[in-house]
């Protein structure tokens, strides 16, 4: 019973740690851009369009660790709680180590899939220092124009 | 274009490449 509230706790902890970052990000920008005049029009839209994105990935942080957490015995628990160590010490010392190969398949998933990210770094970024490689690519792609030339 | 689309991939791909082991063992592996 108190192992199931270990898990449980454990989980909402870690994933409240990797949508926090994602949550603090989305409201700077957020913020910088909307004093801005003129662009404040098109974020409008985006501040509703945030959360669920920051919930999709936080379902795959979610989902990842309570699946290794179910795998883990109630014994380890007991045992620390024998030992007088609460919860927050438990998920620190036992439970987090253990997740550590979570943690780097997390890792790959998100990197892999903020790399990829077109549309956002688009909206967001309005100088060329600030652009990300991605869309720095499209800007090589050769434009043809009405003349024929090429630049 | 296409060296320059090689050269975007570069870090995606070495991220999988350095990591796969532990992605692998973190999404299948319950031996930890």
């Amino acid at each position: 019973m108190t192992s199931r509230r270990v898990v449980v706790g454990s989980v909402a902890l870690l994933a409240t740690a990797f949508a926090a970052p994602l949550a603090a990000v989305s409201d700077e920008e957020v913020k910088t851009i909307s004093t801005r005049p003129g662009v404040t029009q098109s974020f409008l839209l985006l501040p509703p369009a945030a959360p669920p994105l920051a919930s999709v990935i936080l379902f795959t942080a979610t989902f990842l660790f309570r699946q290794f957490y179910l795998t883990v015995p109630d014994e380890p628990a007991e045992a620390a709680q024998l030992d007088g160590v609460g919860p927050l010490r438990f998920l620190w010392s036992f439970l987090l180590p253990l997740s550590w190969t979570n943690v780097a398949a997390l890792f790959v998933v998100l990197f892999i899939y903020g790399w990829n990210q077109y549309l956002w770094p688009l909206m967001i970024t309005n100088t060329e220092a600030m652009r990300v490689v991605v869309i720095g690519l499209q800007d090589l792609i050769p434009r043809t124009g009405s003349l024929g030339g090429t630049s | 274009m296409m060296a320059a689309a090689m050269v975007a991939l570069l870090p995606p791909v070495a991220v999988i490449l350095l990591m796969q082991r532990w992605f692998v063992k973190g999404l299948v592996g319950s031996e930890k």
